[in-house]
């Protein structure tokens, strides 16, 4: 689909998500909602992704430009908070790397935990699913049990 | 020189200027910490300062570029989209480590401030400084807090996550790709998922996951969490 098509349907789901937090009144802000909006969509495959594709990547690949301005914004705000500026930048950049790291962690230990009960569920299936055999024949199910339980 | 300077021009074609600079540093350097948004703005607010040229003619052309970050969140809708599998398999850590992620957050930022002396109406302001500027600004007004230290608190934490979190997931052995995504989305919110985009897809749609994901959680807790500890 033509670029500037693709643009017209990113900006359209702007507006209806700008429309669901001012109109109807969801919490949310209008871009989140956008978000959410477009994934509902392209899981309801209502929009295509090559409907979206190569605008969303000019986006994303940039996405970093587009807070500069926001950024600079900083130097407005510098006068008024003079004296507590130094403890501000300290503290939201020590507080993010604690929350990266504790989130981090979580997530990966959580990860793992649900990783080795899978890993287990799949053994007792690998265990069951041979013993149901070996009444027919007996000595190959005696190294598939082995096997893979000894690596664990 | 002065009618080049109030027009949009001048706020777009320096943004863009700066940010391409800072690109090529980067690339240069190969230092994660010369990150292009930083060199940008630092460029940027340097040439303000030094040409003695006013924010307010700079912002003529700085709110168009402000204007796509509306389509741009959007578009954060496509890597999650193309990571669905991911997300399905993984939907139960995802959610209890972002709500893990947000408290602490919260709470470390009202601990620390509390212990450097921070007076209350910044310490609410800069309670929400995880979350996306739009809803960062909403939890703040209900805290009692100003908007505009809120929006310098959630720029300041969005940077120092982009810069950082390659570098703390390596000091702490965060490998996984997923768990990746999610601490820095959950800590640094849009800013942060700027950098995993640059990482990886999977880091990147995990991320924007879980902006709005941390931004609603934050929004239910903080009026909860806060008044516990002044």
């Amino acid at each position: 689909m033509r670029p500037l098509l693709q643009l017209a349907i990113i900006l359209f789901i702007c507006l209806a998500g700008e429309i669901l937090h001012s109109v109807v009144g969801i919490p949310l802000p209008g871009n989140v909602l956008g978000m959410l909006l477009l994934f509902l969509l392209l899981c309801l495959k209502i929009v295509r992704l090559e409907h979206v594709e190569e605008v969303s990547s000019f986006f994303l690949k940039n996405l970093a430009f587009f807070f500069l301005p926001a950024g600079v914004g900083l130097l407005t705000v510098v006068d008024s908070l003079r004296g507590q500026i130094i403890a501000i930048f300290l503290i939201c950049m020590g507080t993010t790397a604690v929350t990266i790291a504790i989130t981090g962690h979580f997530v990966q230990l959580l990860n793992k935990l649900k990783n080795k009960k899978k890993e287990r569920e799949n053994l007792n299936v690998a265990i069951l699913d041979p013993n149901r055999e070996s009444q027919k024949c007996m000595p190959t199910t005696l190294k598939v049990n082995i096997s893979p339980s000894t690596k664990s | 020189m002065s009618e080049f300077i109030n027009t949009p021009l001048f706020g777009i074609l320096l943004s863009i200027i700066a940010f391409e600079i800072g690109v090529w540093i980067n690339k240069k350097t190969k230092i994660s910490l010369l990150n292009p948004m930083l060199i940008g703005i630092v460029l940027v607010i340097g040439f303000l300062v030094v040409c003695n040229v006013k924010y307010e003619s700079y912002k003529l052309g700085g709110d168009y570029i402000s204007f796509f970050l509306a389509p741009a969140t959007v578009a954060l809708a496509v890597p999650l989209y193309k990571q669905l599998d991911k997300l399905k398999a993984n939907w139960l850590p995802i959610l209890v480590g972002i709500f893990v992620g947000s408290v602490s957050s919260i709470i470390s930022v009202i601990v620390l401030a509390k212990f450097a002396g921070i007076s209350q109406n910044v310490l609410v302001s800069i309670t929400p400084k995880s979350i996306t500027i739009p809803m960062g600004i909403e939890v703040s007004r209900l805290l009692g807090g100003l908007p505009a230290i809120t929006v310098a608190s959630i720029m300041i934490t969005g940077i120092t996550g982009a810069i950082i979190s390659p570098i703390v997931c390596k000091l702490c052995r965060i490998t996984d790709p997923v768990a990746q995504g999610v601490a820095t989305g959950t800590a640094s919110h849009a800013v942060g998922t700027s950098r995993m985009m640059e990482i990886g897809e999977i880091q990147g749609a995990m991320s924007s996951l879980s902006i709005g994901v941390a931004g609603v959680i934050t929004a239910v807790l903080a009026p909860i969490l806060v008044p516990l500890f002044l």
